[in-house]
């Protein structure tokens, strides 16, 4: 296969060459790169002998080689290294710039030429003209010493291995791909997680390079990305990899599982054929698509059974290529989840076809409509945002949207109301009953939040313990009814291994004045700050309540709710106590004090337990749900005081409970030790 | 005819001197009360003054100047709350410096028990030395034992612990009621009691033993522990099981011990699996475990097991790998307690876990504890979860018919659909009365006797001119004596009334004194009333529904649960509950004590343990009471219309009836008023009305006469034999021992329109059969109110029903008429019912058909037409307004301006409406003869509340 590459393609940036070889690119295809600057030369991973001819050829009609003063190599492995002996036999003088953990492998191809070691140089290079590459080391990606290089001058990122992909057809660029109709992304994807060793290593690498202002990445595989840079460095970001090295999704649960994944498949599907073709596929089939999205709507049968049924519509109605095309993704699934491979799979067709189907899918993918195909890939870029234990979208993806939302409001829409829910005792739960238990009330959490969720609010998972939900057009006040609805619900829950708490907070947008001139970014980040602030102060409350504003709570001084029918008793309690400077509210029934603490929110509640019209637990019950009136201190003062009352009202948290006949000065005096407490 | 005009005259101005009277009697009332609640006020103020050290001498010169007024306010008060002490003590002070002490002591030695009770309450809030050994020395003197009770509750409430020994020495061979009330009256003595423990223990008598248990909880010490300990190994075996179960929730862990698991005696065995909740561990539940397989510990364990997991959710993980690992036999017995979380176990099904989880999951399903299942699918939005829940269910409903039938019944259609199944609703089989041959002939037969009654009297009274006179004289004459009979029974009826007014008058006063010697602390310690559930069956009530349930919910009762029956109502009657109180469907498993119609459902809501709502077949208000019963947790049950509302504390006035009664109280009615013209919120009445409209305020009056006139007379007479469906409060174990209500399901195959009278009557047939003496009371203050019908056709369908169940009754019971073997109730409640009610009617309307008849043959002379006015009418007017005037006794009552107008409808329900309901009861008798058992209809209007239309959904 020959592919022609332009002469000014290959000029990537003034100065700066590919230097590759076609001829031999094959599945993973290695790009060296040249850069020129003035009289002197560097020459970045100049390759393996198997393409060594056309490298050197590539070169020298550039730069004679005694002119190059450094060879980069950003880390031992032979397909960059390898051909070094062979440069130095052909003249090259230089020194080899590296890592020092890369240099003590390096030695051991013969090289003879004198070490440039960029930890001892500030991990910087600079030509004569003063220009300077910086080395970024991008440590155990996938070697401990590997480096990758930023030009600033060019803006260009050579990341070694790094946004490097398995290229079936190549391409220098990776947009190129998509004129093919493949997903560069889904290729690069594929790569890290068989090379790189974990998420945990990688993710951090992503971030600082968001960081940095890059206009091209030259990876060393693969193809060269020179737009929307961003969305790649953000797919690793969030990608979950080196599975192969420790199994971390080995207990995530199938929660959403076969449905999850095979929407995966579906997906990868739509970015590979045509939309009708993959639909008609399960046309009369037991599985039913969502017209709109193209994703599983119902089905009928087991999960297990829809992981085998899925392939064998898909090979029936559409023959092996099919198969062929997510074998990769499929096996990956096999193994990250433990599942078993689908029979169809496993079927000795699939290597005796295998070459000959190649060509075949390759007619067909070429026919695709390139505008859907951009569409498609969105979807697949959607589907890389998600939390892989909820299968919310995840905080990348939140910011994204939040960003969009604050330009809406930005130009005078109205954006509604966030809300943020997080569970208090997680500590707790994980160490009490294990990590497990920890992401299962995750993710329990997340399905009794979808329960309650109307269909046009939108519900992610953000860092740590947190999920958002979006309320478009949906003002404070009913974002904070709608979020005590849900505190409470967490509350009175028997689903989760024990019960517990969640704190909330509500942000309306409409709190935030969207000043002229001001950014929308600025905006989305001040109203994501002031969500985690207040999610933070909901909690340093105790827990289990709700923070709609930024103030903790003040309290009124000395405000006391007095609920009883019998009015003399009323009487003398109120004289009491107004005579020691608290105001008192007082009621006949538990309907009107309900509405009352509602209204004037006392610092404390008497209430007799025989209340007309509701009773005295009822009312607490009622008052419980409602973080406000939640922590309203509450006493009771009944004739009835038996072991079952004093046990529901331990329950209820009522923290006194006296019996009539009761000495007023005890009652007076338990109040106003309450009031003076909390005043302090 | 012996009559004369002067004795008219007579009759008439004594009348008229009676009117008055009662007129009187009303206002004094009116008065009384108002002057009460003035001071009251009055002195509240001083007290509330007092307390900041107001106007001290304000409140000492109103206590001086009505002192017995302070005394009582002081009483009152001082059961809620105590005031500044000193001032207090300053109070009682002046109070005895006026001489009421002295009265009070001079009536505590009065012969009559009343007052020497009443003496005992008010020198309770007296608490100075000569009132201390003035009670002391009363108490050495009693000899009732209810008088008795009374000077102890004054002697711990004046703090005498002096008395101490006295108390105790009246326990040994004391009833059973008095000791239990005692012992709690004796904790309230404090660390006062402890010096006397040491000697208690070694006491030996049952009575002594009993106290020691009964107080132990209070005083523990490691003496009392090894008593305890001593009796739970050796004693009678009440003692014993209280010992342990004492022992249970003190010490715990050692319950654990083989002296109580490894015990001989399975019910020790139980009490310490019972008590296993206060120690929640691995250890313990696993030693409960293996007794699950035994049957007769099998129940405890379950509940054990429950509430451990409840306290402790760590527990859960151990139980399903108990579950695992468990022999067959144990399995389904752990399924059922783990079924509880079934939530959390069903979203385990597809975690990693999923394969230990399933089995127990279809084990739980087996068990058919299917309502968690059911919830959850239903509320579940996430598909997998679904078709993984489903694909489970598919086989096992083959299997189960049971889960099947919840499936198909509870189940969101969507998901049957995908299940291949239908939903399914179980039709309302219509209950189709069987035709009773021998009534029919006999109520036949008793109507030519009913007709023929007259004719055969005119014929013994005219019998030497029956040849004599013509057609038409004898005609004349006959309508003429009928006339004369008409007067003659229309006296003897309203004499029978005035009669019964005077009971009930006793009765009346004497109830009221016993209420006042009610302390509100008193009634609510531990086991002085009994608890209740309270069961209100609801049919088509969807209108009226919320408001009752709110208002039943916050009734002023120590201990009762309200049990919701919903009789297979065709509206939204459950979906309204469902709605309101957030319930939801459990797995509760009802004995079944009573037959009735199948349940379908039992609804609670956790947080409002009080509420009970169970959904079941149609089957008539007497199956929906049964099921009521059978669900019932309680020693006494309230049946009461689900479209009534009670006054806070009714409950507790009609309860705290039982405690006076002499001889077991089986069963206990309260008043009935028509609610129509209250205003009501939330299911509370705020303001008391006459009601509007000319039917509604008829039938007030005549409510008010039925109630004070009737029932509280022939309570007082002892022999009550209706307690109103409406509000009654029935002991528990008698009613089933008796089969319960009557319907077609229980034992006697038989369905009755008018179930709350006949139960009564069966209840008494039933004790003096079983020779066992026991009352029926009817408490003249407990009221409940009841929406009344406003239009004529619903109140002649009310009527109809009323005659017919009178009529059944009397039919199924006929064996009681005039048998001296059920005393009074045979003797004189039945026939009364039997001539008056049943009989009385067709007479009745026949007389006034021979009034009208008189008239068109110009024989109404002015004598008869007066006697005619005087005995039916006049007597009739004075009846209402006596029971008007007893009335005014108890707060709230009508204002002076409904009052009159009431005694206007008095009179005027005489010219048509008492016509028409007479012949009403005649046509009730030829409809109970065309064997109608439908209840007919009533229209509900719902209280005047502001509408409550919640949506169903969320």
């Amino acid at each position: 296969m020959s592919i022609h590459i332009n002469d000014q393609d290959r000029e990537l940036a003034p100065g700066i060459y590919w230097v590759g070889d076609p001829e031999h690119a094959d599945n993973l295809y290695c790009n060296p790169y040249l850069i020129l600057d003035g009289e002197e030369a560097v020459l970045i991973d100049p390759g393996s002998p198997l393409d060594f001819a056309g490298v050197l050829a590539n070169v020298t009609r550039l730069i004679s080689l005694d002119r190059i003063k450094y060879i980069i190599l950003q880390h031992q492995d032979p397909d960059f290294c390898a051909s070094t002996p062979q440069f130095e036999q052909q003249g090259f003088k230089g020194s080899l710039a590296t890592h020092w953990r890369a240099a003590q492998l390096i030695k051991f191809y013969g090289v003879t030429s004198p070490f440039y070691i960029v930890n001892e140089h500030h991990l910087q290079l600079s030509f004569g003209t003063g220009r300077t590459l910086q080395f970024l080391p991008t440590p155990y990606l996938h070697f401990p010493g590997a480096i990758t290089t930023y030009d600033p001058a060019s803006k260009i990122l050579f990341s070694s291995d790094l946004f490097g992909a398995f290229s079936p057809h190549w391409t220098l660029f990776a947009d190129e791909q998509e004129d093919l109709g493949l997903s560069y992304k889904e290729a690069m994807l594929a790569f890290h997680e068989h090379y790189m060793p974990g998420s945990d290593i990688l993710h951090p690498v992503m971030e600082s390079f968001l960081n940095l202002d890059i206009s091209i990445i030259a990876p060393q595989h693969g193809s060269i990305i020179r737009r929307q840079v961003k969305t790649y460095i953000q797919a690793l970001s969030t990608l979950e990899c080196g599975t192969f090295l420790t199994p971390i999704k080995k207990d995530l649960s199938r929660i959403d599982g076969y449905t999850g994944l095979l929407n995966r498949v579906l997906q990868r599907y739509y970015a590979l054929y045509p939309k009708e073709e993959v639909v008609a596929t399960f046309a009369e089939t037991m599985i039913h698509l969502n017209p709109e999205d193209g994703l599983i709507a119902d089905y009928t049968c087991t999960g297990r059974e829809l992981w085998q049924q899925f392939f064998q519509f898909i090979y029936s109605k559409n023959g092996i290529s099919w198969l062929i095309s997510v074998e990769p993704l499929i096996l990956h699934f096999v193994a990250d989840y433990e599942l078993e491979l689908p029979k169809i799979f496993q079927s000795a067709l699939l290597s005796l076809e295998k070459t000959q189907q190649e060509l075949h899918e390759e007619n067909k993918l070429l026919r695709e409509d390139k505008r859907s195909l951009e569409e498609n890939l969105q979807q697949v870029e959607d589907s890389l945002l998600k939390c892989p234990l909820t299968h919310l979208h995840n905080e990348v993806f939140f910011m994204r949207y939040l960003n969009a939302e604050c330009r809406a409001f930005h130009q005078g829409q109205s954006a509604g109301s966030l809300v943020a829910i997080s569970p208090d005792s997680m500590a707790h739960i994980n160490q009490h009953f294990g990590g497990t238990a920890g992401n299962e009330v995750l993710k329990t959490a997340a399905l009794l939040l979808e329960e309650n969720l109307d269909a046009q609010h939108s519900l992610f998972r953000l860092e740590g313990p947190v999920f958002a939900i979006h309320l478009p057009g949906v003002d404070k006040a009913t974002a904070a009814a709608y979020a005590e609805q849900l505190r409470y619900l967490f509350q009175q829950s028997e689903r989760f291994i024990e019960p517990i708490t969640v704190s909330a907070a509500v942000v309306a947008f409409s709190g935030f004045s969207p000043a002229a001139g001001e950014n929308a970014d600025l905006l989305s980040a001040a109203v994501y700050k002031t969500l985690r602030s207040r999610l933070q102060e909901a909690r340093l409350r105790g827990g289990n309540t709700l923070c709609i504003d930024g103030e903790p709570a003040k309290p009124v001084l000395g405000k006391v709710l007095l609920a009883d029918s019998d009015r003399a008793h009323l009487q003398i309690l109120q004289q009491a106590l107004e005579d020691a400077n608290v105001t008192v509210l007082t009621t006949a029934d538990g309907q009107a004090a309900l509405s009352l603490v509602l209204r004037e929110l006392p610092d404390l509640i008497i209430s007799e337990l025989l209340l007309p019209k509701m009773d005295g637990f009822l009312l607490r019950e009622r008052l419980r749900q409602d973080s406000e009136t939640d922590q309203i201190p509450f006493f009771l003062v009944s004739f009835l005081k038996d072991q079952e009352s004093i046990q529901r009202a331990l329950t209820l948290e009522i923290e006194h409970y006296l019996r009539k006949p009761y000495l007023v000065t005890e009652l007076t005096g338990l109040i106003l030790l309450k009031l003076r407490r909390k005043s302090r | 005819m012996q009559l004369s005009w002067e004795l008219l005259y007579a009759t008439l101005l004594f009348l008229a001197v009676l009117g008055c009277i009662g007129l009187g009697v009303l206002i004094f009332f009116k008065l009384r009360h108002q002057r009460w609640e003035h001071k009251k006020t009055e002195l509240l103020q001083y007290l509330a003054q007092e307390l900041n050290g107001g106007h001290p001498r304000r409140l000492l010169s109103f206590a001086s100047s009505h002192p017995k007024i302070a005394l009582r306010l002081l009483l009152e008060l001082s059961q809620s709350i105590v005031v500044n002490q000193e001032s207090h003590r300053h109070l009682i002070t002046l109070i005895c410096s006026t001489g009421i002490e002295a009265y009070y002591l001079r009536r505590l030695q009065s012969p009559n028990a009343r007052k020497r009770m009443d003496a005992a309450l008010h020198l309770s809030a007296l608490p100075t030395g000569n009132t201390c050994l003035a009670l002391t020395q009363a108490l050495r003197r009693e000899t009732l034992s209810n008088v008795k009770l009374h000077l102890c509750s004054a002697l711990v409430d004046v703090g005498h612990h002096e008395a101490i020994p006295d108390i105790l020495r009246t326990l040994p061979g004391a009833p059973q009621w008095y000791r239990t009330r005692v012992n709690m009256l004796l904790v309230d003595f404090g660390d006062y009691l402890r010096p006397h423990i040491p000697s208690l223990l070694t006491g030996t008598e049952p009575e002594i033993e009993s106290l020691v248990v009964d107080i132990a909880p209070f005083y523990p010490s490691e003496e009392m522990h090894q008593y305890l300990l001593a009796k739970a190994a050796q004693s009678r075996p009440d003692i014993r099981y209280r010992s342990v179960r004492i022992l249970g929730q003190l010490y715990p862990r050692e319950l654990a011990s083989p002296l109580f698991f490894g015990n001989t005696n399975p019910i020790i065995r139980n009490i310490a699996i019972d008590s296993c909740i206060h120690t929640p561990t691995e250890e313990v539940a696993s030693s409960l475990i293996p007794l699950l397989a035994d049957p007769r510990h099998h129940d405890h364990a379950v509940a054990s097991l429950s509430n451990m997991m409840q306290s402790n959710p760590r527990l859960l993980e151990f139980f399903i790998k108990q579950f695992a690992v468990a022999p067959p036999q144990l399995r389904n017995s752990l399924a059922t307690v783990l079924s509880l979380r079934m939530d959390y176990l069903l979203l385990r099904l597809l975690t990693n876990q999923g394969a230990t989880v399933r089995p127990l999951v279809e084990e739980i399903i087996r068990q058919g504890k299917t309502s968690g299942l059911i919830g959850f699918l239903n509320r579940n939005r996430h598909l997998e979860m679904e078709n993984e829940i489903l694909d489970m269910l598919r086989p096992m409903i083959g299997e189960s018919a049971g889960l099947r039938r919840d499936i198909r019944q509870h189940l969101q259609p969507r998901l049957l659909e995908k299940l291949g199944e239908n939903p399914f609703h179980p039709p309302t089989v219509p209950r189709n009365p069987e035709i009773e041959k021998d009534k029919l002939i006999r109520l036949l037969l008793l109507l030519p006797v009913a007709f023929l009654t007259s004719p055969l009297l005119y014929s013994l009274l005219h019998w030497q001119e029956w040849v004599g006179w013509d057609g038409i004289t004898h005609l004349r004459q006959f309508v003429l004596d009928f006339n004369y009979f008409l007067a003659f029974y229309s006296l003897s009826i309203n004499g029978t009334y005035l009669l019964l007014l005077l009971f009930s008058w006793l009765c009346m006063s004497n109830q009221a004194h016993l209420w006042r010697l009610k302390k509100q602390t008193f009634l609510f310690k531990p086991r002085s009333v009994p608890s209740i559930s309270v069961i209100a069956p609801a049919y088509q009530e969807e209108a009226t529904i919320v408001d009752s349930v709110q208002s039943l919910l916050s009734l002023h009762y120590p201990n009762y649960e309200l049990i919701i029956v919903n009789d297979g109502s065709t509206d939204h009657t459950l979906h309204r509950l469902i709605a309101e109180f957030q319930l939801e469907k459990v797995d509760a498993v009802i004995p079944v004590r009573l037959k009735t119609r199948p349940i379908r459902g039992v609804y609670r809501n956790r947080h409002i343990p009080r509420l009970v709502v169970v959904d079941k077949d149609n089957g008539g208000k007497a199956d929906a009471l049964n099921t009521g019963i059978n669900v019932s947790q309680k020693e006494y049950f309230c049946g009461i219309d689900a479209d009534s509302l009670l006054e806070k504390d009714s409950l507790l006035k009609l309860a705290s009836m039982i405690i006076d009664s002499p001889s077991e109280a089986v069963a206990l009615g309260g008043n009935i008023f028509p609610v129509n013209g209250c205003t009501v919120d939330n299911g509370y009445i705020t303001d008391y009305r006459l009601a509007k409209g000319f039917l509604p305020r008829l039938q007030t009056i005549e409510y008010l006469r039925a109630f004070r006139a009737g029932r509280l007379g022939w309570a007082w007479l002892g022999s009550l034999l209706i307690v109103s469906g409406a509000f009654g409060l029935f002991r528990k174990d008698r009613i089933i021992e008796i089969g319960g209500y009557l319907t077609s399901s229980e034992r006697y195959k038989k369905d009755t329109v008018g179930e709350d009278m006949e139960l009564v009557v069966r209840l008494r047939r039933h004790m003096t059969e079983i020779r066992q003496p026991c009352s029926v009371h009817y408490s003249y203050n407990a009221s409940c109110w009841t929406e009344v019908p406003e239009s004529l056709a619903v109140l002649h369908r009310q009527r109809d029903r009323w005659q017919r169940g009178l009529i059944d009754i009397l039919y199924f019971h006929r064996r009681m008429l005039l048998n001296p073997r059920y005393g009074r109730t045979g003797m004189l409640a039945m026939p009364y019912f039997f001539f008056f009610e049943m009989f009385g009617p067709f007479l009745e309307v026949q007389g006034y058909i021979m009034v009208v008849l008189a008239y068109f043959l110009d024989l109404l002379d002015p004598f008869i037409a007066c006697f005619l006015f005087i005995a039916n009418i006049l007597l009739g007017v004075v009846v209402s307004v006596f029971a008007l005037a007893i009335s005014a006794r108890e707060f709230p009552s009508f204002s002076g301006a409904d009052s009159l107008r009431l005694i206007g409808y008095a009179i005027l329900e005489n010219f048509g409406p008492r016509q028409l309901l007479s012949f009403w009861r005649v046509t009730g008798y030829w409809n109970a003869l065309r064997q109608t058992t439908s209840w007919g209809k009533m229209t509900r209007k719902g209280f005047f509340s502001a509408p409550s239309d919640t949506p169903i959904a969320k």
